[in-house]
């Protein structure tokens, strides 16, 4: 076959045979490409234009189609309306269903994370957690109300190969005053990970319980074990740590040990972590078991009692790390690092 | 009158007005670089767009043809919430270029006046695209963009369990 000379396709072959070749294809870049290349193919494509054209199109239509500003709780009804026609657009086809859940997944258009903004005087004021419509799951005020939820969102009959959080993302929020709440939100929070942690991809853990710092790091790597897909971490602490912030020599040596035998996950495709108040030993253990990290926030962490914190994050190996970010540093502009 | 050529991917050459090209802010960069590279002030730009195929390039220069002596949009306009006054923009004669268009087409030339900058165009073909899809059901909106369902096994009623999944929570 001569292969130099240009020819029509239907000299190749017939355009029947092109049309199944076309037809292999998925990769809306490569329809793109091939609705390029000649008339023939293009007319082959004709009908598969306005599925393929759409994981580009969506990310600029997106703009037109949200009607209002993300914080204008006024305008509710026109925020609920675009949901819905989003919504709607998931039951089009499913190449536009994946136009949409991708957009959403890798821009969370509607949830930028906000830690620059927090100040030490605003921790505490719940209404300062960012909260999204598209953050599915649990979030916001726990109540045991929406513990039940939780629990009950298990029966509602998702097969565990597809993905019920749109935007892969979901909010742990343990601020439960009573014990027994705490137990039973933690075992529904785990229940929902073992059957879908591994499609989530970006988790946002926010506690403001009374804990120990060994139950603590435990708690937290058992949730990191059920995600093990996760590309963005958000992690605060507002709590209070028994016996204070201060290690005693016996408790660090336990802590260590803790460490050292029950390593947290490392989590192959983290590559943003953000950390508030983390209490040792979580934060220095997601730091060493992640050193792929590229993008990486500390507020206030609790790393090593002898060193100051820029002069510990010097000595840990992170080779990738391309934004390293001090949001509290003086009267809270953000001190940034482009590595 | 100063021109430059501009080239579709499928190898067309247009030649336009610089004033006309200007309108377009990624060839108004281009032509501006080309400028301060080249020695020769005389010399005519030439400018490839790779992504761009003829059919739709040819309906951009007609767009801003009709449109050259409209105050030109600043690309961030309205940069809040993307918008631009696509209503206030739009003419008897951005209908009328509009109506014969597939909708395949219409959405071929968003992605051109977003890559070529055009803020008019891409205002009211996006404007067009949400009016085919706000407020209509799923069936309408399939049978708008010639699309059937595709969807295998029980994947709807999957994504209808996901849609009311996320509208109640």
């Amino acid at each position: 076959m001569d292969l130099v000379t240009p020819k029509a396709p239907e000299e190749i072959f017939p355009l029947e045979v092109w049309d199944l070749i076309l037809d292999q294809l998925i990769s809306s870049s490569d329809l793109i490409n091939c609705n390029q290349v000649c008339k023939a193919w293009r007319k082959l494509l004709e009908l598969k234009q306005t599925t393929f054209f759409m994981p580009k199109v969506f990310p600029i239509l997106y703009k037109y189609l949200e009607t209002v500003e993300d914080d204008e709780d006024e305008n509710k009804e026109e925020k609920e309306e675009t949901i819905t026609t989003i919504l709607k657009m998931r039951l089009v086809s499913h190449g536009w269903k994946e136009a949409v859940d991708s957009y959403l997944q890798n821009n969370h258009p509607v949830n930028e994370f906000s830690f620059e903004d927090l100040t030490l005087e605003d921790i505490g004021n719940d209404e300062l957690v960012p909260y999204s419509p598209y953050q599915f799951g649990v979030g916001g005020d726990v109540t045991s109300g929406s513990i039940a939820k939780l629990e009950s969102f298990l029966g509602k009959g998702f097969s565990p190969d597809i993905n019920p959080f749109i935007t892969r993302e979901v909010c742990y929020c343990g601020n439960v005053d009573n014990e027994l709440d705490q137990r039973r939100l933690n075992t529904a929070f785990k229940n929902m990970l073992e059957a879908f942690g591994s499609h989530i991809w970006t988790c946002e853990l926010i506690s403001r319980t009374h804990t120990n710092r060994a139950r603590f790091y435990k708690l937290v790597g058992s949730f990191l074990r059920l995600m093990p897909n996760l590309r963005s971490l958000q992690l605060r602490y507002y709590g209070s740590i028994c016996n204070g912030r201060r290690r005693t020599n016996s408790e660090r040596e336990e802590l260590d040990m803790l460490l050292k035998n029950e390593p947290l996950p490392r989590l192959e495709h983290l590559t943003i972590l953000e950390m508030m108040h983390v209490p040792y030993p979580l934060s220095v253990g997601l730091l060493e078991t992640n050193g792929h990290l590229q993008n990486l926030a500390i507020h206030n962490g609790d790393f090593d009692d002898d060193v100051l914190l820029p002069d510990y994050i010097a000595n840990v190996h992170i080779p990738n790390l391309k934004l390293l970010r001090f949001p509290w540093c003086e009267q809270n502009l953000c001190c940034v690092f482009h590595l | 009158m100063a021109l430059v050529r501009v080239i579709s991917s499928d190898g067309a050459a247009f030649l336009v007005s610089q004033r006309l090209a200007k309108r377009s802010g990624k060839l108004k960069t281009e032509i501006e670089t080309f400028r301060k590279s080249s020695d020769n002030s005389e010399a005519q730009p030439e400018i490839r767009i790779v992504t761009i195929r003829a059919e739709i390039l040819r309906l951009v220069l007609q767009w801003l043809q009709q449109h050259q002596n409209d105050p030109v949009l600043p690309a961030n306009q309205n940069e809040q919430d993307g918008r631009g006054d696509a209503e206030m923009g739009q003419s008897q004669w951005d209908r009328d270029f509009l109506a014969p268009m597939d909708l395949g087409i219409v959405m071929e030339l968003i992605l051109a006046a977003n890559h070529l900058e055009v803020k008019g165009l891409l205002d009211i073909t996006c404007k067009l695209v949400e009016s085919k899809i706000t407020g209509r059901t799923v069936d309408e909106i399939r049978t708008a963009f010639k699309l059937k369902s595709d969807f295998k096994g029980n994947e709807e009623e999957q994504t209808r369990l996901e849609n009311r999944w996320c509208v109640e929570n």
